[in-house]
């Protein structure tokens, strides 16, 4: 391996991450200016033009701010929690192929941090992970609030990664690689043609909206942020967090929005790839970075615009939502997956 | 960072934390001593060129069961167990020959086993999930149907046995 | 005692002797006529009076209002020093009584208890055994309730002195016996006591709530109230009848402006004077527009609760505009002190009515918002319909009113009931709903707020366009500046009136109004003095705080928290 190799991955593994540790303030103040623009308010608008550099003061906010332990704590798994939460969360960005393939001076780059045979599930290891960071903050608070919200959290998560890892399980039957390039490039072919090649969300409509649900409660985001919900728990697991600690909680979530966003994108519409649009030279790459980025960002949207829409629900609604609603219709996708494979169709 | 460097790392660590879950004294602690074991066993798996059976270890033992573990034990709020009185001698005696036993027993049948059968990785091409479809549905079709046979009888008599406890 | 009663009495008081004449319990009560017709019992006869009360297919006074101790130590004219003054209505009837229990004077004044006959009467007795050191026989928890457990003495006793300090340490924290100790079954180890409270996010104020949960369901549930008792009533006692106003702003701080008409509502009757159409119609809208704002707090705030954040915005807007209306007229936003005894403080503002359409074209707006947001969407059924049930039964044995005991399918508004103001000449309904869940409270307050915007729509149709806003009885409302400074009588009762305040009649009233939360009853007495010697409220949100604990039982904590936005507890009225 050369050094320009190693520089070369370096940045095909760094750049994501990179890109979303700058995107994560903007991210915010998209979310609080979105709130703003749905609650009939102006939102932050005192710091900066817009209120543009709100993130930044809340940056420094957060790093100046006295950083507790609470005495009751357990010490160690509480400063590990946060760690936890934000490591998961920033490592499944690695197996996203965020654009088409580069070529340098002859050699195929794709754009991709790691291009695992096992991607997907990696990516399903590493959020399956995730969960251990609340759970964790959840008990080592040592607070009867904390541990409601981690209690909630454990069971939450085990139960919507299930319908969520059947409902892609129709992908991987389609594309038959848990290789997240091949199922890009399943997706990039003809609309019309048999077997189709279009994005996936057109057969699979009924796995891609159990993906999405699950993909709410997977985040913790409304209308399933129960681990948090703040009128029943203050702030669940995060109660006794402050300063750093807590913004890393946050960064978590919003970095789990991100990923749930791309891997939608990814997963039902077609990762980097437009019908028509096959790109070959240096500026179709960036233009197959770009369309990624839009389709991610339109996602995005979404979760911060269901999130100032709807309630929460209440716990043993969300159980049987999750088991009795999203599980079996994701077990009927697949079969209708596998049928449409046997027949040819996909 | 050679495999077999990695390979000690990761066995090591995982002899490591199972020895820690097992003397931990509080339970929350030794279920995380196990994950960490089961991430190191992950890596092993890795290296031996599967990494499927990788994957489905973090995503089934460390993703879903001992979450599960976690679940139960904060619901229950278990606390730090309290150290009894120490055990007479002859019961720490019998425990540690009883221990040395089992390991010279398990290292005699790892020799015997390391010397008649190759590696079995060779069977499984890095990260194809066919050909373990293949395995499981056709030579070894009938204990895999057995067994999940077995879980979901499992699954129905711990679902019977909860409701009873909760009628009266 | 039963020396009054060859007294003729008005109607209402001799038709309830003539019940009683049937009764056995004839010779042991005595009928008074005063504004509400009145029976004298003994202690020892009052649970049998009190079933006959309930009981009796003619009497039938099914719903508690009020229990009200009195300190007769400085006022001449009754027979014994305490007594118990209660308050009751009668829904198939519309009519209320009151019935003083008249306690001998002994060291320890001593009443039995009548939780069994209205279970309303619960913490109503606590906090006359807290205030007035009553004691109630047979009371199941006989414990403080507004003041803390480290307060000696009875602070409504008129020899009671103000000026003692009790300090309330950690220690001092009662918690229920049940929460202490851990296991309540050997086995079953899923329970945990949790402490929602004093201070958490969905109390919207200071209330403290010990419940057991197993898993997240409620065994058991215990609230603790008092953190923001003000000693409203021994206040109104040192201070003269226009000075208690700004109090009550204080009661239901999210629709002062109710409170306040309520109470001077009571004074003008004992004084006998009339206010003026225009004013009271000034009375008639903004309280209106009160209620308005109390249900879109209220509804916004339990909207919030169930994670509907946006909503509280979009209620709030309402809020906004009729805070600036009330700005408008008083100078005031919040506690507004608009009115005063015998009419308003000043005229409204030239532009009141086109400011008054202009929010009745911009209200319905937001409120047919958040019906679209939610009331049709399956999540917020979920969560609301079928938790937090009250039955019909239960909410009429709670003594619960207003909207929450209009969800349980019973039409009682006193606005209707008993009108007062112009409500009999307006055309508008009483919502009412049937299940009696969260989502049935919703929906009767939502429909309420469309009530209330017909009735402004049509006071302001009669709305004359000058005149006065308060009486010209000098003896109670001051006279115009004008004439003050030009006029030696308008100067001389300008001083009276500053110095002296308003002299109220000796005698005693209950009077009531539909508060945002249902009957606000102010029971006020007066020796002729210059302020009240007793001002009682009757504030809804204390019955329903009581009975809280019973409704969440077998609910999850997250129910338990819809639910106690539903029932919208206000602290600043519970409390007092």
């Amino acid at each position: 391996m050369s050094a320009s190799d190693v520089g070369m991955l370096a940045l095909r593994v760094l750049a994501p991450v990179l890109v979303i540790l700058i995107v994560l303030p903007m991210l915010q103040w998209v979310e609080r200016r979105g709130a703003g623009l749905i609650q009939d308010r102006p939102g932050p608008n005192r710091v900066g033009p817009f209120g543009l550099l709100q993130p930044l003061a809340d940056v420094v906010k957060f790093f100046m701010k006295e950083d507790l332990i609470p005495s009751h704590a357990d010490r160690f798994l509480y400063v590990l929690a946060p760690g936890l939460a934000t490591f998961a969360a920033l490592t499944t960005f690695a197996v996203i192929p965020y654009g088409a393939t580069l070529n340098i001076r002859g050699n195929p780059v794709p754009l991709v941090g790691a291009d695992v045979s096992i991607g997907i599930l990696y990516l399903f290891a590493v959020t399956s992970l995730s969960v251990y960071g609340i759970v964790l903050a959840g008990w080592s608070s040592n607070n009867k609030f904390s541990l409601i919200g981690g209690i909630r959290s454990s069971a939450q998560i085990i139960s919507y990664e299930l319908a969520m890892t059947t409902a892609a399980a129709g992908v991987i039957l389609a594309a038959g690689s848990f290789r997240l390039t091949d199922v890009v490039a399943m997706q990039s072919g003809s609309w019309l043609s048999l077997p189709y090649r279009g994005w996936t969300v057109v057969p699979q409509l009924l796995g891609f909206v159990v993906f999405f649900v699950s993909a709410f409660a997977e985040t913790n985001r409304l209308p399933f942020d129960l681990p948090e919900a703040e009128a029943e728990l203050v702030a669940g697991y995060h109660t006794e967090y402050s300063a750093m600690k807590f913004a890393m909680f946050y960064m978590a979530e919003y970095i789990n929005v991100v990923v749930a966003s791309a891997l939608m994108v990814t997963l039902y519409f077609g990762g980097w790839s437009f019908p028509g649009f096959h790109p070959t030279s240096l500026g179709g790459v960036v233009l197959s970075v770009l369309i990624f980025a839009v389709k991610t960002a339109f996602f995005v949207w979404i979760f911060m615009w269901v999130r100032w829409t709807l309630p929460r629900f209440r716990y043993d609604q969300l159980m049987r939502l999750g088991w009795k609603a999203l599980l079996p219709l994701a077990l009927l996708n697949l079969f209708w997956v596998a049928g449409l494979v046997l027949w040819n169709a996909l | 960072m050679t495999p077999r460097l990695v390979f000690d790392v990761a066995a090591g660590l995982a002899i490591l934390f199972a020895c820690v879950m097992v003397v931990h004294r509080h339970p929350v602690k030794s279920v995380l001593a196990l994950v960490v074991s089961f991430f190191a066993l992950a890596v092993t798996y890795v290296l031996l060129a599967a990494p499927l059976i990788a994957a489905v270890q973090v995503i089934v033992y460390a993703g879903a069961i001992l979450v599960l573990f976690l679940f139960v034990l904060m619901l229950l709020n278990v606390p730090e167990e309290v150290r009894q009185t120490p055990d007479r001698p002859i019961h720490q005696a019998l425990s540690a020959g009883a221990i040395v036993a089992f390991a010279a027993a398990l290292l005699a049948s790892l020799r015997a086993y390391g010397a008649t059968r190759a590696a079995p990785s060779a069977e499984l091409p890095p990260g194809d999930l066919a050909p373990v479809a293949r395995l499981l549905f056709s030579d070894h079709f009938l204990s895999f149907e057995a067994l999940s046979i077995l879980l979901l009888a499992a699954l129905v008599g711990s679902f019977v046995l909860a409701r009873r406890e909760e009628s009266p | 005692m039963s020396s009054v009663e060859t007294v003729p009495l008005a109607p209402a008081a001799e038709k309830l002797r003539e019940r009683f004449a049937r009764s056995p319990l004839s010779e042991r009560v005595a009928v008074v006529d005063l504004d509400l017709p009145t029976l004298e019992v003994a202690p020892a006869d009052w649970p049998a009076v009190a079933r006959f009360l309930r009981d009796d297919s003619e009497c039938a006074y099914d719903l508690f209002l009020d229990l009200a101790g009195v300190d007769n130590a400085k006022r001449r004219g009754r027979p014994t020093r305490f007594e118990a003054v209660y308050h009751l209505h009668s829904l198939p009837r519309s009519e209320h009584v009151r019935v003083k229990v008249i306690l001998p004077d002994t060291a320890e004044p001593r009443l039995p208890s009548v939780v069994d006959v209205w279970p309303a009467a619960n913490w109503f007795e606590r906090e006359a055994f807290d205030l007035y050191g009553f004691d109630f026989p047979g009371h199941p928890n006989l414990r403080r309730i507004l003041v803390h457990d480290a307060f000696v003495g009875h602070p409504l006793r008129k020899d009671y002195s103000p000026g003692q300090r009790w300090f309330f340490a950690e220690e001092d924290l009662r918690m229920p016996s049940w929460a202490t100790h851990t296991e309540e079954r050997a086995g079953h180890f899923e329970t945990q006591t949790l402490s929602i409270g004093p201070s958490h996010p969905a109390t919207h104020g200071i209330v403290h709530l010990v419940a057991r949960l197993d898993g997240e369901r409620i065994k058991r549930a215990e609230t603790q109230i008092g953190y923001m008792h003000r000693c409203f009533e021994k206040m109104a006692e040192t201070h003269t009848w226009n000075q208690v106003i700004p109090f009550c702003d204080r009661l239901n701080y999210v629709s002062a402006m109710i409170n306040g008409v309520g109470y001077v509502k009571t004074v003008e009757k004992m004084l006998g004077i009339e206010v003026p159409d225009r004013g009271r119609l000034v009375r008639t809208i903004l309280s209106e527009f009160s209620r308005i704002m109390d249900h879109c707090v209220d509804i916004g705030a339990n909207l919030v609760d169930i994670g509907a954040l946006t909503n509280f915005w979009y209620l709030y807007q309402p809020r906004e505009g009729i805070y600036g209306l009330l700005e408008a007229c008083c100078g005031a936003r919040l506690t507004v002190s608009y009115v005063r005894v015998g009419g308003l403080a000043i005229d409204v503002p030239e532009d009141f009515v086109p400011r008054c359409r202009a929010l009745l074209e911009s209200i319905p707006k937001f409120l047919n918002d958040v019906d679209r947001l939610v009331t049709r969407n399956r999540i917020v059924r979920n969560r609301l319909a079928g938790t937090g049930v009250i039955t019909k039964e239960q909410a009429i044995a709670w003594g619960l009113t207003g909207p929450v005991l209009r969800s349980t399918g019973v039409a009682y508004d006193v606005r209707r009931s008993r009108p007062y103001d112009f409500y009999d000449r307006f055309d508008w309904d009483v919502p009412v709903a049937t299940d009696g869940d969260n989502y049935a409270r919703y929906l009767v307050r939502m429909e309420e707020m469309r009530q209330s915007l017909s009735i402004i729509r049509q006071a302001l149709d009669v709305f004359p366009e000058s005149g006065p806003v308060s009486s010209d009885d000098w003896h109670v409302v001051l006279p115009p500046k004008d004439a003050v400074y030009h006029d030696m009588e308008s100067l001389i009762f300008h001083f009276k009136l500053i110095m002296e305040g308003i002299r109220v009649p000796a005698g005693e009233r209950y009077d009531w109004i539909e508060g945002a939360n249902g009957e606000l009853g102010f029971y006020a007495i007066s020796d002729g003095g210059a302020g009240p010697y007793r001002v009682k409220v009757r504030p809804p949100c204390f019955p329903m705080m009581a009975a809280y604990e019973k409704i969440i039982i077998g609910g999850t904590i997250s129910d338990a928290i819809a639910t106690l936005g539903t029932l919208n507890i206000i602290a600043g009225e519970l409390e007092r």
